[in-house]
Order: structure tokens, then C-alpha cells, then sequence
């Protein structure tokens, strides 16, 4: 048998190392790793846009809170007014009702 | 005629034999079309691939790393590698070559950081490196036993280049092109292998093999 014939059948015979794992779902779970690492990683506007979205909506919630605030704060100090103004309202009344002669 | 496919059956022997090394994109169309999808965006159309060569990835990895968790990391690798530089890769060339360049590069890394880690780690009254016998599932039988036992014998590189070549069926071309090295290294390498393996193996190959 020449050399290149030896190696022809040791080819032949060879074949049969190849790798064959027991567990037939580990080609399943190699698949399903790889899958998830190659989903598409953000871009740089991308992360900044998932950054940035919470932020605007917490400032925008925290706006509308300082809004309401402030209104709020503001109508207690048009109360006194409102009453003394109702109060002075009668005084007149009463002057004009009564006449003084 | 005769004369004629005298002159043809050598031409058939080589395309019978291409086919069956699933790596050209010529068999399936469907593989440039996926190519195409993952490279304007689609990431989802790569499980095609993923899931078409695989095996093979896995396969040549463990042949030169010998150890299956780290050639299901190493084919992990490849893939995810493949999947980041695809761009790059030139559409219309088959898939399979590249991603087995791909994967035997990282197991050759890894074998190399495994050698130097030796050199610095062995003693003399170190045991002998570990060998899996669940390493080996397909070895079913007393041939294949004997065959793995002397490839294993060999110096690392004839080691490799003699694995891809008679355990996963590579061409001198195709390991050339996956190793890094010229054609002529690799042929270099499987010769002095070959007569090494030859002494190993001649009681089973000179008697009964005929």
C-alpha cells in the first residue's frame, strides 16, 4: 500500500471522529444564544433617546406639579381679599339702605 | 465518449466532493439572499446560517481545542464575530469558509494561550494533561479509538492540519486559507503526520485493512 492510499483510507475511516454531542439540544441552545447576542444593539441616538424619554417625561411631570403648586399658593392669598371686599360690600349697603338723614 | 468521461469522472469526483463540503452558495441560494438580509439590517435572517453550520463550526473547534465547552464558546464566538463584521464580508462568497476561518483562528488562540500557560504553570511532576473520555462520543469503536489516539500523538500543528484534514474533510487549499499558512506548509505538515501516522497505525492498516 503506498503512503497515498494509506491516507485515502485513514480519510475514509477518520470521518466518524467528527464531534457529535450526546445531547441533541445543544444545537438548539447554541442557536438561541448566539440569536440573542446578535439582536441589534442600540446606537449612540438610540441610547441617548431611551435615556433622554424618562427624563423629559419626569421634568415634564415635575412642571405640570410646580404649576399646580404655584396656582394652588396663589389662591389662598386672593381669599382675604375677596372677603374684605365682600365685607366693605354691606357697610354701603347698609348706609345707602338706611339714609342718613 | 469513453475517452470523454475518462477525462469527466475526475471533474465529477470534485464536484460530488464540493457538494458534500456545504460550502458553497451555489447549492443554496437561499444563503446569499440571507447574506444580503443580515447585512441591510435583518439580524433575524441570520439563524439560517446559524443554524446551517453549526455543527461544523462546533465540530472543527473541538478537533483542535478538544474540549466541548470550550468549542461550544469558541462557536458561539464565530458566529457572534461573523455576525459584527459582516459588513465586510464580500457577497456572493460562500459563508462556510469564512466562518470556519473564523472559528479555527480563535481555537488556535486559544490553544496558543493554553501553551503558554503551561510553559509557565507545569512542572515536571505535573499529571498529564486531562482527557475527556466524554470528550469523545463518536468513538464508538476500536479503529476510531486508535486513529483519534494517534492524531492526538502528533506535534500541534501537524495535529490540527492532519484533524481538518482527514477528520473534517478539508482541502490543502481550504486549510491553508483557515490556518493562516501557505499551501505548501500545509502539505509539509500532512506529510511528516502522515508517516507518523502511518508507523502508529500500520498493524491495523498493513493486516486487516487490506
Amino acid at each position: 500500500m503506498t503512503d497515498e492510499e494509506f491516507f485515502e483510507r485513514l480519510r475514509d475511516d477518520a470521518q466518524q471522529l467528527r464531534y457529535e454531542p450526546a445531547d441533541d439540544a445543544l444545537w438548539t441552545r447554541l442557536q438561541a444564544r448566539v440569536t440573542a447576542r446578535v439582536r441589534v444593539q442600540p446606537g449612540v441616538a438610540q441610547s441617548l433617546a431611551s435615556w433622554f424619554r424618562p427624563v423629559a417625561t419626569a421634568l415634564a411631570v415635575l412642571s405640570i406639579i410646580a404649576a399646580l403648586s404655584v396656582e394652588w399658593i396663589d389662591r389662598p392669598q386672593q381669599q382675604p381679599a375677596t372677603i374684605e371686599a365682600m365685607a366693605a360690600a354691606p357697610s354701603t349697603d347698609v348706609g345707602d339702605a338706611l339714609g342718613v338723614q | 465518449m469513453l475517452d470523454c468521461a475518462a477525462v469527466l469522472e475526475p471533474f465529477a469526483v470534485a464536484m460530488i466532493s464540493r457538494a458534500a463540503s456545504d460550502s458553497r452558495p451555489v447549492d443554496d441560494p437561499l444563503e446569499l439572499r440571507v447574506i444580503d438580509a443580515v447585512k441591510n439590517g435583518d439580524e433575524g435572517q441570520y439563524a439560517y446560517l446559524v443554524s446551517k453550520y453549526m455543527r461544523r463550526v462546533v465540530s472543527i473547534a473541538w478537533g483542535i481545542v478538544r474540549n466541548p465547552d470550550d468549542a461550544e464558546d469558541l462557536a458561539q464566538e464565530a458566529f457572534v464575530k461573523a455576525f459584527r463584521t459582516i459588513g465586510r464580508f464580500q457577497s456572493g462568497e460562500p459563508f462556510g469558509p469564512w466562518i470556519y476561518r473564523i472559528v479555527t483562528n480563535l481555537s488556535l488562540d486559544l490553544l496558543k494561550h493554553r501553551q503558554r500557560f503551561k510553559h509557565e504553570e507545569v512542572r515536571e511532576d505535573a499529571p498529564a494533561p486531562r482527557r475527556d473520555r466524554a470528550d469523545l462520543p463518536a468513538l464508538t469503536n476500536e479503529l476510531a479509538r486508535r486513529i483519534d489516539a494517534a492524531i492526538e500523538s502528533l506535534p500541534a500543528m501537524q495535529r490540527v492540519v492532519a484533524r481538518l484534514h482527514l477528520v473534517e474533510q478539508f482541502s490543502h487549499t481550504e486549510i491553508a486559507s483557515m490556518t493562516g499558512v501557505s499551501e505548501g506548509t500545509v502539505r509539509s505538515h500532512l506529510s511528516l503526520a502522515r508517516s507518523k501516522l502511518r508507523q502508529q497505525l500500520a498493524d491495523l492498516y498493513e493486516d486487516s485493512h487490506d
